[in-house]
């Protein structure tokens, strides 16, 4: 069974005293402690408008359901500090049309993100927003 | 003064030939370059098995920001989980943090009622989280 890791690495010196975390999990499907996720999607994207589209259905997952359990990573590689894609989850889409029925959170150039992802149903699909039509790349990789 | 995350993904084994990814992200204010300056850091049990709202409601809620949240389920039991949700007009249960499990992600309020909850499958769960966020007016009044 397939072992993947993810640790991450935390520093911050916007208090007085300075923080460090460091943590480091093993992928394991729901509720195991021995059976690692054994699927991987790795993606690269061009965005060439300011629409909300599904980055990722649910039905890419390989654990869906009310027991799903997958992992998400997000990156937005731009290096214009000004651009940055909005997150959130909602149905289907390939237009404007679509419907964020709940947004997460706004991902700035260079920023990522790594969450765990029910995918229960067309409703939780993960949606993207891109803030300009200039091609934006956005990277994804799905565990599951 | 600066923030920084780094991700180290790795698998030997999940594809033909290794993963490894790694990416640093330095966190600035939105769109620009100013650092972020404010942190909270919390280690709390969660208590009984309902919901619990993670992050305080603002009255700046819905405004553009580069806010950035940590989770850690502390728990070593692998069967035991934390559902994070998005509040809201119809509240979405996203994922499940198991024991051992962490999460990052940004976040913004961006309606009144859209806080962030968790949601423990037991009683007696310590979790940890950081929040690291920008100068708006973040504390609810009284």
């Amino acid at each position: 069974m397939p072992t993947t890791t993810a640790a991450i690495s935390l520093s911050s010196d916007i208090g007085e005293s300075s923080i460090a975390v460091s943590n480091t999990m093993t992928l394991y499907k729901a509720a195991s402690a021995t059976e690692g996720m054994n699927t991987m999607k790795s993606v690269r994207k061009i965005l060439s408008s300011t629409y909300q589209v599904d980055l990722a259905e649910y039905s890419e997952a390989g654990s869906t359901g009310s027991t799903g359990h997958n992992f998400l990573y997000i990156k937005n590689p731009s290096t214009v500090a000004g651009e940055f894609f909005r997150i959130g989850f909602g149905a289907a889409s390939t237009n404007d049309s679509g419907v964020i029925v709940e947004e997460l959170g706004y991902l700035y150039a260079g920023d990522w993100m790594m969450i765990p992802w029910s995918a229960v149903d067309a409703t939780y699909d993960v949606m993207i927003w891109p803030s300009v039509s200039t091609d934006m790349v956005v990277e994804y990789m799905l565990f599951s | 003064m600066a923030t920084t995350a780094t991700l180290t993904l790795t698998s030997a084994d999940i594809a033909g030939d290794p993963v490894n990814v790694s990416t640093t992200s330095t966190f600035t204010q939105a769109g620009g370059t100013v650092d972020m300056d404010q942190i909270s850091y919390m280690k709390v049990n969660l208590g009984s098995a309902t919901d619990k709202v993670l992050i305080p409601a603002s009255h700046e809620y819905n405004t553009i920001n580069s806010n950035k949240l940590y989770i850690k389920n502390l728990s070593t039991v692998s069967t035991e989980y934390v559902t994070i949700k998005i509040e809201g007009s119809t509240g979405i249960p996203f994922g499940k943090l198991y024991g051992g499990q962490w999460a990052f992600f940004p976040y913004n309020q961006n309606d009144p009622a859209g806080l962030i909850e968790v949601l423990p499958s037991k009683a007696g769960i310590d979790i940890e989280y950081i929040w690291i966020h920008e100068n708006v007016d973040i504390l609810a009044d009284d």
